[in-house]
């Protein structure tokens, strides 16, 4: 089976819309949470979020056509576009060109389309105008508008798909593209995923009870994993994208190599034994991560860092327990764990490749980032791990091993673990 | 309001998410009983019964507050809590 590792990251994080920018977000704990007008005048009780304030779509134009410039409504695109083609450049390859690349893919996954855009659709089609809607709709309304918009762009020839797992989609992302690699069906792959800023989604959440609605008047303390008083996630939007490589090909070009994949694994608690639609079971995610660690064939014990899935909500505690049951590590001899979404929020189906590439940047700089507003920890998480294993202050580390997992409506899991490259 | 209208209501509310076991297990229910664990209500469904109370009562429970809300003892609490704070407004 071929090795497999990762040769460019590209990100639009609400804290950070390329990868200097996040870094510097990450090492510093920079949150890029903020209050939103608009979502108090629809009566939200949560009316913080993590948007890419920065973004600016015209970075987009030199790459589009001018039709398909003005006419890409979608910001899930946007974003997607945004962070592949940084990506991709970052891997040291050029946006140009006719021809198509047949060794390369990509998996670009979301949970819906752009709902804004969905409603533009659906407002012509009440108002007796869908005349006048014009051509470039579907493209974009379709699940697999982003992976198809980047094959196009780039001229990919392998296989081009959307995957779409809820807040597992991310990380499953970068899992699938692992294995086309690993099984020799592509050569590269893009790997990612992507969210709109759309408060028709964050609303549905609001509605769930699920969203905090203690700090829209302190909008950086309102993402807050395991903290004692944690009430609920916080809504965030972007995109993640990594190009994955076949180690062989990535040798023979000289490329930057920012790390290795060692194993992923991929799957569901079946709804069963405690696992619903909207909760994980505990044996699932504990099989989703000791099947990853069995198939890296590491210890536990080389583990040096988990980023962790961790919202904000009464799951945290149990997320930890079965970190700590997986690993059977506990108490001091727990590895640190910390998440992005104290800085970032939670960015739904963007999460997990946001925070692949955030595992990534932490492993490759030799750094942990601080977890925000968890100056008291849970009394149910220090009954399992030591409160020094949750970083609060950003910490400098040299670290080799790192996992990473995410789980989603569905009871659906997804884990990874990246080490630094060695021959 | 009584205690005992409310759990009336309260029952009534959730005998629209159980089966016909979870029906029968509601005429027996005490303080004690665990939604999901004694009559197989799932978690999301007691959240969907929590904001069905605070429309019914015009009330309003803190989402950290629905997260602890496990058992029927502890859900009519918060309820005659609120009612309680309601009235001195």
């Amino acid at each position: 089976m071929n090795r497999v590792v990762i040769t460019g990251l590209g990100v639009v994080a609400p804290n950070g819309i390329n990868i200097p920018a996040f870094t510097d977000a990450l090492k510093n704990g920079v949150s890029g949470i903020q209050f939103f007008q608009h979502l108090k005048d629809a009566a939200m009780g949560c009316c913080v979020a993590g948007v890419p304030m920065d973004f600016d779509d015209s970075i987009l134009r030199k790459y589009l056509s001018p039709g398909t410039f003005k006419s890409l409504r979608s910001t899930t695109i946007k974003y997607a576009l945004a962070a592949a083609v940084e990506s991709w450049t970052n891997a040291g390859f050029e946006v140009k060109g006719n021809d198509i690349d047949i060794e390369t893919g990509c998996v670009f996954g979301n949970g819906v389309c752009d709902v804004d855009h969905m409603r533009y659709a659906i407002g012509m089609f009440e108002n007796g105008d869908i005349q006048k809607l014009g051509v470039r709709h579907i493209e974009q309304l379709m699940t697999s508008g982003s992976s198809a918009y980047i094959g196009g762009l780039l001229g990919l020839g392998n296989q081009v798909t959307a995957n779409s797992s809820a807040c597992s989609t991310g990380t499953e992302a970068v899992v699938m593209a692992f294995e086309k690699i690993q099984s020799g069906n592509a050569k590269r792959m893009i790997a990612g995923s992507c969210e709109a800023s759309s408060p028709y989604i964050w609303a549905v959440f609001d509605a769930m009870r699920v969203l905090n609605r203690n700090h829209n008047d302190n909008p950086s303390a309102a993402s807050r994993p395991m903290s004692i008083d944690s009430a609920g996630f916080v809504p965030g939007s972007g995109a993640g994208a990594l190009i994955l490589e076949e180690l062989e090909t990535a040798l023979k070009r000289n490329a930057v190599i920012y790390g290795e994949v060692l194993s992923g694994f991929v799957n569901s608690g079946g709804q069963r034994n405690g696992g619903s639609m909207t909760a994980p079971s505990s044996a699932g995610v504990i099989s989703c991560i000791e099947t990853t660690i069995n198939k890296a064939g590491i210890h536990p014990r080389e583990i040096d860092l988990i980023c962790g899935h961790l919202t904000g909500t009464a799951a945290d505690k149990l997320e930890i327990a079965n970190w700590a049951t997986a690993l059977n590590r506990h108490g001091k001899d727990f590895p640190y764990i910390n998440t992005s979404k104290s800085l970032t929020g939670h960015c739904i189906s963007a999460t997990g490749s946001i925070e692949c590439v955030a595992a990534i940047l932490q492993m490759n700089h030799n750094f942990i980032q601080p977890n925000l507003n968890c100056e008291k920890i849970q009394p149910e998480i220090l009954e399992i791990i030591d409160g020094e294993c949750i970083v609060r202050e950003p910490v400098n580390k040299i670290m080799n091993t790192v996992i990473k997992a995410n789980f989603g409506f569905g009871d659906v899991n997804s884990c990874i673990i990246f080490k630094k490259y060695t021959k | 309001m009584e205690r005992a209208e409310i759990l009336d209501n309260l029952k009534v509310m959730i005998g629209e998410y159980v089966d016909d076991e979870g029906k029968k297990k509601l005429e027996n229910i005490t303080d004690e009983t665990d939604f999901v664990n004694d009559i197989n209500l799932d978690s999301i469904d007691m959240v969907d019964i929590v904001i069905k109370a605070e429309n019914e009562y015009g009330i309003e429970i803190k989402n950290e507050t629905i997260a602890k809300l496990n058992t029927v003892g502890k859900c009519l609490d918060v309820i005659q809590a609120r009612l309680a704070e309601k009235e001195i407004k």
